[in-house]
């Protein structure tokens, strides 16, 4: 039981990531492979405001969107005038820029040994502790993240902005200010994806820049294609799907745990190989 | 005052090393113009194989590399055939093709590491030659990146810039579509051009492999290297991607002197963030490439 429980908090942090990613990606049509460095930066100033300057939990997880936002326009604004494929290579530095300062920042964020002891969350004067308790929260949190996304979605600002996903210099030429709202969507993706920063940092009390690598925002990534890009049902079903696949691992005995992780790389390797063959919309595909 | 010598010889052997990666994968750009990263996962297997003939099966060095070099050629054309030109020709966005040779480079990767596992492996026996120039030492292979990169550098300016293939390579690259009119068949040369590149990267597997030893996430570094030197040299030319190369190596050998090797890889990525930011052309790019495709 416990170990359901610990699957769908992970499931439900999963969700919050994907689903702001899916802002940038699926909506504004912006390839940037760095999404977990918005995770990473949100659990790392979540976690040193708590620690450090004895925050709250809920002022805490505010700032720390407010100082990921601000991060996020280190990439966004020279973001905008590069051309597609160079974005890609651009995310890809910024990521391996920023994982190698938490990495290698030992006074700041203890480089690889990571910052243990994060205090459990207490809200309104109650100490969220239990893996149930903390579940409800979660599932709180997760679900006005995902409604706030299906608003955006059908919301005027959202709809500019899968205007420059299918033809930018058509919103160009109805007057709307396209750089203005490349901004805001990656503000508010780099945002969303702090807070889930923030509730991973709480729950497992311990953070490491391991969990913040290329290989995470690669997982974002492919949870995305495999769901659907574009579509919130389908990303937050790919999300579910690929959290929970490689967990049948455990159940096969006799397999030895140095291979479990090339086990599960190969996994999502060839869903994507398949899904980029065969379905490359998903298994929910975006309405047109 | 030694040591900087020493430091810049080994940073100019580490360039040459890149410059071959870098071209490598220029050979592959420049034709296709899509970030095909299919190269990392050939690099590892060429690695791996020739870690297996060497130290498993005994064949001496030359031989091993020749066969690998095959094996890296028939790889990258199967990967080619089976699964790549099926993505592309469902012609969906550029993504497609990323996306799909990214999940082969994880794929390859991931098999590598359950079968042989994370260390390090080094497909040499015995010790390397030492050559001594005064305070200057190198190994044998060493050299051989040198020899290497200027050769395979000569032999693409011949067969890019001269033969009948090239030119046509050149022309899909400047406009798909007109080329497919005029009669060009654009999937085979474009399939022999990234074979050919995936090539000259085996070229580089089997230097390193012999040298420093080869791991399966050395796949993905040879991406990002590859990334930089075309990047830092200018999209769109072979010279820009090898100068790009030798510039690295040299910085990356010869920053020890001033900052922790820690910080390498680090100050490695910031260059690439400030080009990307401030001169995307490069330093030998051509200027508005995407104008002509």
């Amino acid at each position: 039981m416990e170990y359901l429980l610990h699957i769908a908090i992970i499931i439900l942090i999963n969700i919050i990531l994907s689903v702001s990613f899916n802002i940038l990606m699926g909506y504004a049509g912006i390839f940037a492979l760095c999404h977990a460095i918005f995770y990473g930066i949100g659990a790392y100033a979540s976690t040193l405001l708590m620690i450090h300057w004895g925050f709250s939990f809920i002022p805490a997880l505010l700032c720390a969107m407010v100082i990921t936002a601000l991060f996020s326009l280190i990439i966004a604004v020279p973001g905008l005038r590069i051309h597609w494929d160079y974005m890609v290579i651009f995310a890809f530095s910024f990521q391996m820029i920023l994982y190698h300062v938490m990495l290698n920042w030992i006074d700041l964020t203890r480089g690889p040994q990571g910052i243990p002891g994060i205090p459990a969350p207490i809200i309104f004067g109650f100490t969220v502790e239990s893996k149930i308790s903390i579940l409800l929260l979660y599932l709180v949190i997760s679900s006005a993240v995902v409604y706030l996304a299906k608003k955006i979605e059908s919301s005027p600002f959202g709809l500019v902005l899968k205007g420059i996903k299918n033809d930018e210099l058509a919103v160009k030429s109805i007057g709307k200010n396209v750089t203005r709202h490349k901004i805001i969507a990656f503000a508010f993706a780099a945002a969303l994806a702090s807070v889930s920063g923030t509730l991973i940092s709480v729950y497992v009390s311990y953070i490491s820049p391991a969990y913040f690598d290329l290989n995470m925002s690669v997982f974002i990534l492919i949870c995305l294609v495999f769901g659907g890009i574009g579509k919130i049902q389908g990303v937050i079903l790919g999300t579910i799907g690929l959290t929970a696949l490689p967990e049948l691992l455990r159940f096969i005995p006799s397999l030895p745990s140095t291979m479990l992780g090339g086990i599960r790389d190969l996994i999502y390797a060839v869903v994507l190989l398949f899904f980029m063959l065969y379905r490359p919309q998903g298994i929910v595909p975006e309405t047109k | 005052m030694d040591l900087i010598l020493n430091l810049v010889v080994d940073g100019i052997c580490e360039g040459a090393r890149y410059a071959i990666l870098g071209m490598g994968f220029a050979l592959i750009f420049n034709t296709q113009r899509m970030f095909d990263i299919s190269f990392g996962g050939v690099y590892i297997w060429c690695g791996f194989a020739l870690w297996i003939l060497v130290t498993q099966a005994g064949i001496n060095l030359t031989l091993a590399g020749i066969i690998v070099l095959a094996i890296g050629y028939l790889l990258s054309y199967a990967i080619q055939k089976i699964y790549l030109t099926k993505v592309r020709s469902r012609s969906g966005p550029p993504v497609g093709i990323f996306l799909g040779s990214m999940a082969l480079l994880m794929a390859m990767e991931a098999i590598t590491s359950i079968f042989w596992g994370g260390t390090i492996r080094v497909g040499r026996i015995g010790e390397a030659a030492l050559f001594k120039w005064g305070v200057v030492q190198l190994s044998d292979i060493k050299i051989l990146k040198v020899i290497f990169a200027i050769s395979i550098f000569l032999l693409i300016q011949y067969v890019f810039m001269r033969s009948p293939m090239g030119v046509n390579a050149r022309a899909i690259a400047t406009n798909q579509l007109l080329a497919k009119i005029v009669g060009l068949q654009n999937e085979k040369i474009i399939i022999f051009t990234t074979c050919l590149g995936c090539t000259v990267v085996a070229i580089d597997a089997v230097l390193v492999c012999a040298d420093t030893g080869v791991y399966p996430a050395i796949g993905f570094q040879s991406v990002m290297i590859a990334f930089m030197s075309v990047i830092l040299g200018g999209i769109g030319s072979f010279t820009g991607a090898a100068i790009g190369g030798l510039i690295i190596g040299v910085v990356r050998t010869v920053a020890v002197l001033e900052f922790p090797t820690l910080w390498q890889e680090l100050i490695l990525f910031l260059i690439l963030f400030l080009i990307i930011a401030f001169r995307p052309i490069g330093i030998w790019g051509i200027k508005d490439w995407k104008s002509e495709v």
